[in-house]
């Protein structure tokens, strides 16, 4: 048992003094050739796309509201006779003072 | 002293941040191996290390511009290695699942899965392939962490800004990763 314990603990000690393994010279000159096909993502451009992005969303959800309203709502003389209806009904005694 | 940046603890080339951000060739040149060593700590070969550290570099001009010098180039090339790892892992695992799982041992006496870390001195080389078998049975979190401290040598508060959490929380993930390792390989040494 003694033995096992001491060979866990030299395993979990194996990586002590490790050297950091190097990556190959063609390793670099790799990375670079690869890079220089490759446009930088210019945090401007980013930030211009999301800002036509936004007013193209802002723009398309007042088109449909725009439609929407104009699709059901009544004539304004429709909507005052409603309003007097409703509000000024004619046999209503609204302000009636008791004495 | 208490340790307040990365670059000072593990003695990388210092690059002034905030002033002027330094060409990408410089980059490459300065961190290619620590990038490369934290690659194959995690992937075990040497081929998909240089893979995803190449990855890594790529990723990392493409978005070089916006990157806003908050952080230390290392952290930022260190967190985006263990991301790319981290992924190809869990692609390799979703092919891997198709298989049936083997164990430790049987891992290692199919021979196949060794892995021998270029750094390691000879007499440990068998002890620490045996360790690295052991890694792969740790939960992610845990693993990243073992990794970042035994491959590439980082601090807990290292650890921390890399990973993105507190002092407190990574002592305790290598604990717990510490603890997990000793139940696999005593299993694994009964066995043997």
């Amino acid at each position: 048992m003694k033995n096992i314990e001491n060979e866990i603990e030299e395993t979990l000690k194996s990586l002590e003094g490790l050297q950091r393994a190097t990556a190959s010279d063609d390793f670099r000159h790799g990375v670079m050739q690869r890079t220089s096909f490759l446009p930088q993502r210019n945090p401007w451009l980013n930030r211009l796309r999301l800002g036509i992005a936004a007013m193209l969303i802002l723009g398309l959800t007042n088109i449909i509201a725009l439609f929407a309203l104009t699709s059901t709502t009544t004539s304004p003389t429709d909507l005052s006779s409603e309003i007097i209806e409703e509000f000024y009904d004619s046999t209503a005694y609204f302000f009636e003072t008791t004495e | 002293m208490a340790i307040t940046s990365l670059s000072q603890a593990i003695k990388v080339p210092i690059i002034t941040e905030n002033i002027s951000i330094p060409p990408f060739e410089h980059i490459v040149a300065s961190y290619a191996d620590n990038v490369y060593n934290v690659c194959l700590g995690m992937m075990k070969n040497e081929q998909d290390a240089e893979d995803l550290a190449q990855e890594v570099f790529i990723s990392a001009y493409t978005h070089y511009q916006s990157f806003n010098g908050q952080s230390q180039i290392i952290t930022w090339l260190y967190r985006i290695a263990v991301n790319k790892c981290l992924e190809a892992m869990r692609k390799g695992q979703r092919q891997k699942r198709k298989v049936a799982a083997v164990s430790l041992t049987e891992a290692n006496e199919q021979g196949g899965d060794r892995f021998y870390h270029p750094g390691v001195e000879i007499e440990r080389r068998e002890r620490s392939a045996i360790l690295f078998a052991a890694m792969d049975k740790l939960p992610e979190t845990q693993r990243v962490a073992f990794t970042l401290q035994q491959v590439e040598g980082l601090s807990q508060a290292q650890i921390a800004i890399v990973m993105e959490k507190s002092e407190s929380s990574i002592e305790s993930l290598l604990h717990r990763a510490k603890t997990n390792l000793r139940k696999t390989l005593k299993a694994y040494y009964e066995e043997h």
